[in-house]
C-alpha cells in the first residue's frame, strides 16, 4: 500500500515537473485558463447570437456548468495519454519506469492527479469568470460548496479511471492516435449532454448517455450550483438517486478501466511496444 | 543558360524535391499505419455534431447549424497548420532529427511545406467527412452551386494560413517546450476569435478586426457569405476579403522567410538550436 | 581566400564559444581554437567528454554560431555563408538512433538524399552501395522501427554519405556499436577517404584505436583548447617516455646480466603475480639492441617465451599533456557539469 502511494506520488511529481517547469507562472496560468475561457466564450456568443442578445439566459447557465466541469474529462483523458506517448517516445523513460519494481498503474494515476490539479485551476477560473462577468448565478454557501466538493471528487474518480483505460489504448497504438483519445473526449462531450439537454439526442443515443457516469455527474453539479435541472429526461430523478447512479456507474468505470488497462498492458508487453517509437 | 539562372533552377528543383520528400514521409505513413482513419473521421464528426446540437438545443435557425459544420471542417486545417507545421520543428528537435534538416541546403520553408502537405491527406479527409456528415446526417443546408467560389477563397486562405504557421514554427529554433505550450495556447482561443462556430461579427468590430489578422477568420467569414449570403451575418463584404487574404498571403510568407532566418540565427547564437527536452 | 576547391577543407581562427548556464556562469566550451584541415585528410579530434569536440562540430556544420573568431568550411564562412557550407557537408552523430520508424531503411536513405538534390538514379545506386557496405542490404525493406539500435546507427551512418559530401563530420560514429560494427564502420571510412581523393573527414572520438587507425593527423582537445596537433606517430614520439620491450622468460637471468649490454637503458624484472612467469621490461637506446639482448639470454640458456613491444599510446600522449587519463577526464567533466 505504501509502495503504491509512493508510486502515485512519484507519478504526480514527475507529471507536475513536466507540466509546470516550462514557463513562468503567469504563462502557465494563462495556459490553464485559456482553453476553458475560450470555450466558455464560444458558447456564450452562440447563445447570445441565438437569443438575439439576451444575456443571462438560463440555457447558457446550464451549458456553462456542463462545459466548465467537463474540462476535467478532456484534460485527464488527453493528458494521461500524452504522458504515455511522451514518456515512451520523446523522453524514452517509459521502459525504465516499467522495469522498475513498481506497478505501472499507480504511476499513471499519479500522472492523472497532476492533470486534475492543473484542470482545477481552469475550472476555478471559469467558474469565477462565469459568476462575476457572465452573470451565471452560482450558489456558494457552505453546504453547496461541501456538496460540490463531494460530487466533484466522486466524478473525478471516474474521470481518472477512464483516463487510465485510455492510457492503456495509448500503450498499444501509435503516437498519432492521440486523436483517438481526443475523439473519445468528443464522444463523451456529445453523449453526456455537457452543452445541450439530452432531450435533443435521438432516443437510442439517450440510452447510451444514461450509461455514462458523466451524465449524472454533470446533472448533479448543475443542480448543486444553479439549483436547477437541465435535461428533461433526468428531471424526475431526485438528487439522492442521481448520486447513487453516479456511484454505481463510477464503480463500473473503475472496474472496467482496471481490466481494460491490464489487457492493454499485457498486449503491449507481448508485442514489444513498451519502448516503441512511432513518430513520423 | 547563365550561371545564376542555372543555380536558381537547381535550387528550385532541390527545394521542390525537399517538399515532396518531407511530404512523402507522412503520406507513406498514412497508408501504412491506418489507425489515424478513425481519429480523423468518426471523432471529428462527433465534435461537429456537438455544436450542431447546441444550436438545435437553443432553437437556432438551420443556417446556424451550417456554421458549425463549416467551422468544424476548417478547424481541421487550423489544426494541420498548428500541429503538422508550426509545432513540427519541436517534435523533430525532440526526436533528434531537426539538426539533420538544418544542415541540408534547402529552405526551411520547403521542409515546413512538405510537413503540412504531408498532413493534408488526413486533414482533407477529416474536412470532407465533417462536411458530408453535416449535410447528409444532420441535413444541414449546403448550396453546392456556390461551392467553386468558396473553394477559391478557401485555397487563398490556406496559403495565408501556411504563412502564419511558418512564422509560428520559427520560435522553435530558440525555444522548446515552453514554446510548444504557447503555440498550443493558440488552439482554442483561435476557435473563439476566428468564429469557427459563429459569425465573427458577433465579436464586435474591434475584436473581429484584430481577429482578421488570423487568415482563417476572414476566410471563413467570406466562405459563409459566398454560400449563405445575408444569413451568414458577414463581418465585411467578400469583395474586400479576397484582396485582404491575398495581401496576408504575401505578407506572411515574406515575414515567415525573415522570421525563420532571424530565429535560426538566434538559436545558433544562443546554442539552443538542437537542445532536446528543453 | 576565394572559396573554391583550393581552399582548405576546414579552417578556424581564434574560435571561441561561450555558453551561459542557468547559474549565470559562462562556460567556455571552446577557447581560441586554431585549426586547419587540408582537403583529402582524415583528421581526428580526440578528447574526453566535455572537451568541446561536439561544440566544434556544431559550429562547423552551421548548427551553432561562434561567440568570437571565425570558421571556414570549404572556404565559406559558417556564420555568413551557411548555405554554401551545407551544400558541401554532411554530419553523422554517433549514438544517434533517430529516424522515422514508419519508413524502411531504403526509404530513409532516399529521403535525405532528396534534401541534397541527389538525382534519383544516383541516389538509388548510392543507397544500394551503402547498404551493401554497411551490411544493411538484408534489411533494406525493413522499417526503421524494426531495427536494432546498432542497425539504426548504421543507417544513420549511411545516410551521412548519401550526398557524397566534400567534407563529412563524424561525431563519435562508433559510439555504442559492437566490435564488429565498429570495425566495419572504420573500414568504410578508411576506404571512402582512399577512394575519393579530395574528400575530407573530420572525426571526433575518444577511442584512441580509431584515431590511430584512421587519422593522418590528430588534434587533442581538452577544456576547449587544442593541446597538441600532429600525426599520431609524431605525437607519440614526442613523449619523453620511450618504447619498452616486454619479455617473458622461462627462468630468471643472473644478477647484472644486462650491464654488459651498452644499449640497454633499464631492465626491470619481476615475477608476474598471476602466472608466476618471469617478466623483464627493457628500455633500449635503440630498437636494434633487442637482437643483442636476445643473443645474451640465449647464451645464458634462458628461453624467451614471448616478446612484445609496447609503444606509447595516444592515451599516454593525453596523460602527458593533460595530467590525467581519459576516464578521469570524463569523470571531471561530469562533475563540472553537475
Amino acid at each position: 500500500m505504501r509502495r503504491t502511494w509512493e508510486t502515485i506520488r512519484a507519478g504526480a511529481w514527475i507529471g507536475w515537473q513536466v507540466e509546470a517547469n516550462w514557463a513562468d507562472p503567469f504563462l502557465f496560468a494563462a495556459f490553464a485558463i485559456a482553453k476553458p475561457l475560450a470555450t466558455t466564450l464560444i458558447l456564450f456568443l452562440m447563445t447570445k447570437l441565438v437569443s438575439g442578445g439576451a444575456v443571462g439566459a438560463e440555457a447558457f447557465h446550464q451549458l456553462f456548468i456542463g462545459n466548465t466541469f467537463f474540462l476535467y474529462v478532456t484534460e485527464v483523458l488527453i493528458g494521461i495519454s500524452w504522458a504515455v506517448f511522451r514518456d515512451r517516445e520523446d523522453y524514452e523513460t517509459l521502459k525504465y519506469i516499467y522495469v522498475a519494481p513498481i506497478r505501472f498503474l499507480p504511476y499513471l494515476l499519479g500522472r492523472g492527479l497532476t492533470k486534475i490539479g492543473t484542470a482545477s485551476i481552469g475550472v476555478a477560473f471559469a467558474l469565477a469568470f462565469g459568476g462575476l462577468v457572465l452573470g451565471v448565478p452560482i450558489r456558494h454557501d457552505v453546504v453547496t460548496l461541501a456538496r460540490l466538493f463531494g460530487v466533484t471528487i466522486l466524478g473525478l474518480i471516474g474521470v481518472a479511471w477512464l483516463g487510465v483505460a485510455l492510457a492503456g489504448i495509448s500503450l498499444v497504438v501509435a503516437r498519432h492516435s492521440i486523436n483517438l483519445n481526443e475523439g473519445l473526449g468528443g464522444v463523451f462531450y456529445l453523449l453526456c449532454g455537457a452543452v445541450f439537454p439530452l432531450d435533443v439526442l435521438p432516443a437510442w443515443v439517450q440510452r447510451i448517455s444514461l450509461l455514462l457516469p458523466f451524465t449524472y455527474w454533470l446533472e448533479l453539479l448543475r443542480r448543486i450550483v444553479t439549483g436547477k435541472s437541465y435535461s428533461g429526461i433526468l428531471r424526475s430523478t431526485d438528487d439522492g438517486s442521481l448520486l447513487l447512479i453516479l456511484a454505481a456507474t463510477t464503480a463500473a468505470t473503475v472496474v472496467g478501466g482496471f481490466f481494460w488497462f491490464a489487457w492493454c498492458e499485457r498486449t503491449a508487453r507481448a508485442k514489444g511496444l513498451i519502448d516503441w517509437k512511432s513518430n513520423y | 543558360m547563365s550561371r545564376d539562372r542555372q543555380d536558381l533552377r537547381e535550387r528550385i528543383v532541390m527545394n521542390l524535391g525537399a517538399v515532396t520528400a518531407r511530404a512523402s514521409v507522412r503520406i507513406v505513413a498514412a497508408f501504412r499505419e491506418r489507425s489515424w482513419l478513425l481519429g480523423e473521421t468518426l471523432f471529428p464528426i462527433l465534435s461537429m455534431a456537438t455544436f450542431v446540437l447546441v444550436y438545435r438545443g437553443l432553437g437556432a435557425p438551420r443556417a446556424f447549424e451550417s456554421f458549425a459544420v463549416l467551422g468544424g471542417a476548417m478547424i481541421a486545417y487550423w489544426n494541420n497548420v498548428l500541429w503538422s507545421m508550426a509545432s513540427q520543428f519541436f517534435w523533430e528537435k525532440e526526436q533528434g532529427q531537426l539538426q539533420l534538416y538544418l544542415i541540408t541546403p534547402v529552405s526551411r520553408m520547403s521542409i515546413l511545406l512538405g510537413m503540412a502537405f504531408g498532413g493534408m491527406l488526413a486533414t482533407t479527409t477529416r474536412a470532407i467527412v465533417i462536411l458530408l456528415a453535416g449535410i447528409f446526417l444532420f441535413h444541414v443546408p449546403f448550396p453546392w452551386e456556390r461551392a467553386p467560389g468558396a473553394l477559391g477563397l478557401f485555397l487563398l486562405t490556406l496559403g495565408a494560413l501556411y504563412g502564419l504557421g511558418m512564422i509560428l514554427s520559427s520560435v522553435f529554433f530558440l525555444w522548446g517546450r515552453e514554446a510548444w505550450n504557447t503555440v498550443t495556447l493558440f488552439q482554442e482561443p483561435v476557435y473563439l476569435l476566428s468564429g469557427f462556430y459563429f459569425p465573427v461579427s458577433a465579436l464586435g468590430t474591434v475584436a473581429a478586426s484584430v481577429a482578421g489578422f488570423i487568415p482563417i477568420t476572414l476566410g471563413l467569414d467570406g466562405i459563409r457569405q459566398i454560400l449563405f449570403g445575408e444569413a451568414a451575418k458577414g463581418f465585411i463584404p467578400v469583395v474586400w476579403i479576397v484582396p485582404i487574404q491575398a495581401a496576408l498571403l504575401v505578407l506572411y510568407l515574406l515575414l515567415a522567410h525573415r522570421a525563420l532566418l532571424v530565429m535560426e540565427n538566434l538559436g545558433k547564437r544562443e546554442g539552443r538550436l538542437t537542445i532536446r527536452g528543453g | 581566400m576565394i572559396p573554391g576547391s583550393t581552399a582548405p577543407a576546414i579552417e578556424t581562427a581564434e574560435l571561441t564559444r561561450r555558453f551561459r548556464t542557468r547559474r549565470e556562469r559562462d562556460v567556455e566550451a571552446l577557447r581560441g581554437v586554431d585549426l586547419r584541415v587540408e582537403r583529402g585528410e582524415c583528421f581526428g579530434l580526440l578528447g574526453p567528454n566535455g572537451a568541446g569536440k561536439s561544440t566544434l562540430i556544431k559550429i562547423l556544420t552551421t548548427l551553432l554560431l561562434p561567440t568570437t573568431g571565425r570558421a571556414l568550411v570549404a572556404g565559406f564562412d559558417v556564420a555568413t555563408e551557411a548555405l554554401s557550407v551545407r551544400r558541401r557537408i554532411n554530419l553523422v552523430s554517433g549514438g544517434d538512433s533517430s529516424g522515422y520508424g514508419i519508413l524502411t531503411v531504403r526509404e530513409t536513405l532516399h529521403l535525405f538524399a532528396r534534401f541534397y538534390g541527389v538525382p534519383w538514379p544516383v541516389a538509388r545506386q548510392r543507397a544500394e552501395e551503402l547498404m551493401e557496405i554497411t551490411v544493411l542490404g538484408p534489411k533494406a525493406d525493413t522499417r526503421m522501427s524494426g531495427l536494432s539500435t546498432g542497425m539504426k546507427q548504421k543507417v544513420n551512418f549511411a545516410r551521412g554519405f548519401m550526398s557524397d559530401p566534400e567534407i563529412i563530420f563524424l561525431d563519435e560514429p562508433t559510439l555504442g556499436l559492437d566490435v564488429e560494427a565498429s570495425r566495419s564502420i572504420r573500414g568504410f571510412i578508411a576506404r571512402w577517404v582512399r577512394e575519393r581523393p579530395g574528400r575530407t573527414v573530420l572525426l571526433t572520438t575518444h577511442y584512441m584505436v580509431e584515431a590511430d587507425e584512421l587519422c593522418g593527423r590528430v588534434a587533442i582537445i581538452d577544456h576547449g583548447k587544442i593541446l597538441a596537433l600532429d600525426t599520431p606517430m609524431a605525437l607519440k614520439r614526442a613523449l619523453p617516455e620511450e618504447s619498452a620491450f616486454i619479455l617473458h622468460v622461462a627462468s630468471a637471468p643472473p644478477e647484472g646480466w644486462s650491464e654488459r649490454l651498452a644499449g640497454v637503458r633499464t631492465a626491470l624484472q619481476h615475477t608476474h603475480p598471476g602466472t608466476g612467469a618471469m617478466e623483464i621490461r627493457l628500455t633500449l637506446a635503440e630498437d636494434q639492441v633487442i637482437g643483442e639482448v636476445l643473443g645474451t639470454l640465449r647464451d645464458l640458456g634462458i628461453a624467451v617465451l614471448n616478446l612484445t613491444k609496447q609503444e606509447p599510446s595516444l592515451e599516454s600522449v593525453f596523460v602527458h599533456l593533460v595530467g590525467r587519463g581519459f576516464e578521469e577526464a570524463d569523470a571531471a567533466a561530469g562533475a563540472e557539469g553537475a
